[in-house]
C-alpha cells in the first residue's frame, strides 16, 4: 500500500485535498444559508443523476419507440380510429342539433336513436369512376360488417356495404347509379329520396314543385331508409328548379370527396 | 546522515508552530506577517517524499487555521499543495544558496497566499485591504526568514564535514 502511494503520490494528494474541501464545506454556508457541502453535493450529483436518467430514459425510450414500434403502430391505428369516430360523432351531433333545434321536447329521448358504433376500415381498392362507384375496404364479417351497413366518414355519408367476405367488404358509393338514401332538409324538415346516377352529384327526388328548396340548403339523412343513421350530413343543394311534372329537379353536391377517400367508417350497429 | 526529516522533528516543528502562532496571534499580531507554518511545510516537504510532504503540509495548515480562527482547511488545502510541491521541487532544483532559497520561499509564499485569497473569494468572502497588505509584506519577510531557517537548520542537521585533517 505504502509502495503504491510512493509510486502514485497523486492519490494521497487528491485524498488530502478532498479532505480539506470537505472540511471547508461543512463549515461554510452559502448566501441561502445552506452548507456548502449540500450545495456542492447537489452540484456534483445533479449531472450524474441527470446523466443516469438520460441514459435510462434513452434506453427505455429507444426500446419503446423503436424496438417495440409495433405498439406505436397499434396505438396510432387506435388513435386514428378514435379520431375518426369522434369526427363522426361530432358531425352527427351537429346534424342532430340542427334537426332538433326546434324540437326540444323529448330531445334526449330522440337523440338516443342516433347513437351507433363504427368500425374504421382503410380503403384498399377503388373502381374506376366511369365504370362503377364502388370501393373495397379492409374489413369484413370478422369485423362485424354486414350487407347494407351504412358507410360514412366525418364529412358525410359514403354509401353502403354491398357485399362482404370475412376480411373485406365492397362498398357501393351513394353516387353509384341506383344507390339511394332517405334525406331531409335541415329547416323545413322536407323529406325525399336522394339517389345516385353515376355522376358526381345526387338527385333528390319526390320533392313537390310547390316546396321551397334553395341552393345552399343542407341535406341530412332522414333515417327512413333504416340504413343510414338519422341526422347525418349528405351534401348541399347546388341546383333547385321546378320540374316538368310534379316534382322539382334538385341536385345535391355530396360533402364527401369520393376520389380521395382513404378510410371509411362502417356503422356496425344501430 | 540521511537527508530526511524524521517524524519527531515534524512533531517538534508542529509544536513550535502551535506555540509561536498562539503567541503571535495573542501578543504580537504583526508577527503573523511571517508565515512560519509555510516555512516548516516547505522544509519538511523539501526533505520528504511527496505524500509525506502533503501529509505534513495538511498538519501545519490545519494547525494554522485552528489558531487563526478561520475556516479549517483553508490553509490546510494550500499547505498540502505546498508540501507536495516542495518535495518535487527539491528533485528538480538545486537550491543551496541562501538567496536562492529565500527567493524561492518568497515566490511560494506568494503562491500560497494567492491560493488562500482565491479560496476565500470562492467562498464568497470579501478580500479586504489588510489581506493584500499582509501578502505584500509577508512575502519578503517569509522569504528572508525561510532562507535563514533553511540555512541554520541545515547547518545544525547536516553539518559540513571537515576533510582537511585527513
Amino acid at each position: 500500500m505504502i509502495a503504491l502511494l510512493q509510486r502514485k503520490p497523486v492519490i494521497p494528494l487528491a485524498a488530502l485535498l478532498l479532505a480539506n474541501l470537505l472540511l471547508l464545506s461543512v463549515q461554510v454556508r452559502n448566501p441561502e444559508n445552506r452548507l456548502l457541502i449540500r450545495s456542492w453535493s447537489l452540484f456534483v450529483f445533479t449531472p450524474f443523476a441527470s446523466t443516469v436518467h438520460f441514459v435510462i430514459d434513452g434506453i427505455s425510450g429507444g426500446v419503446t419507440r423503436y424496438a417495440l414500434l409495433y405498439r406505436a403502430q397499434q396505438e396510432n391505428e387506435q388513435l386514428r380510429a378514435e379520431n375518426a369516430r369522434l369526427g363522426v360523432e361530432l358531425a352527427q351531433l351537429r346534424g342532430i342539433d340542427a334537426l332538433l333545434s326546434n324540437r326540444v321536447e323529448n330531445g334526449s329521448l330522440q337523440k338516443r336513436q342516433f347513437l351507433f358504433d363504427t368500425y374504421l376500415a382503410p380503403v384498399i381498392w377503388k373502381s374506376a369512376p366511369f365504370y362503377a362507384h364502388r370501393l373495397v375496404v379492409n374489413g369484413g364479417t370478422r369485423q362485424g360488417m354486414h350487407k347494407d351497413d351504412a358507410v360514412i366518414v366525418p364529412e358525410g355519408i359514403v354509401g353502403r356495404v354491398w357485399t362482404t367476405t370475412p376480411f373485406t367488404a365492397e362498398v357501393e358509393l351513394i353516387t353509384n347509379d341506383g344507390a339511394a338514401a332517405g334525406a331531409m332538409l335541415e329547416d323545413s324538415r322536407l323529406q325525399g329520396v336522394i339517389q345516385g346516377d353515376g355522376s358526381d352529384t345526387l338527385r333528390w327526388d319526390f320533392i313537390p314543385n310547390y316546396e321551397s328548396v334553395e341552393v345552399g340548403d343542407i341535406v341530412y339523412t332522414s333515417g327512413t331508409d333504416r340504413m343510414y343513421p338519422k341526422g347525418y350530413p349528405i351534401g348541399k343543394v347546388v341546383q333547385s328548379q321546378k320540374g316538368l311534372a310534379v316534382y322539382r329537379d334538385i341536385r345535391v353536391k355530396p360533402f364527401v370527396d369520393y376520389l380521395r377517400l382513404e378510410e371509411i367508417m362502417v356503422v356496425v350497429s344501430n | 546522515m540521511n537527508q530526511t526529516v524524521r517524524s519527531f522533528e515534524v512533531v517538534a516543528l508542529l509544536a513550535l508552530t502551535a506555540v509561536t502562532e498562539s503567541l503571535f496571534a495573542n501578543y504580537l499580531p504583526v508577527a503573523l506577517y511571517l508565515d512560519l507554518p509555510l516555512i516548516f511545510t516547505l522544509y519538511v516537504g523539501w526533505y520528504s517524499s511527496p505524500p509525506r510532504g502533503a501529509v505534513c503540509g495538511i498538519g501545519f495548515g490545519l494547525l494554522q487555521d485552528a489558531i487563526s480562527g478561520i475556516y479549517l482547511g483553508l490553509n490546510g488545502l494550500t499547505k498540502t499543495l505546498m508540501g507536495f510541491g516542495a518535495s518535487y521541487l527539491s528533485k528538480w532544483l538545486l537550491m543551496e544558496g541562501l538567496v536562492a532559497r529565500g527567493v524561492l520561499i518568497g515566490v511560494l509564499s506568494l503562491a500560497d497566499d494567492l491560493m488562500v485569497v482565491g479560496i476565500r473569494a470562492l467562498l464568497g468572502q470579501t478580500i479586504q485591504l489588510e489581506i493584500w497588505l499582509r501578502i505584500l509584506f509577508g512575502i519578503p519577510i517569509t522569504g528572508v526568514a525561510g532562507g535563514i531557517f533553511f540555512f541554520i537548520y541545515d547547518r545544525f542537521k547536516f553539518p559540513e564535514k571537515d576533510f582537511s585533517q585527513i
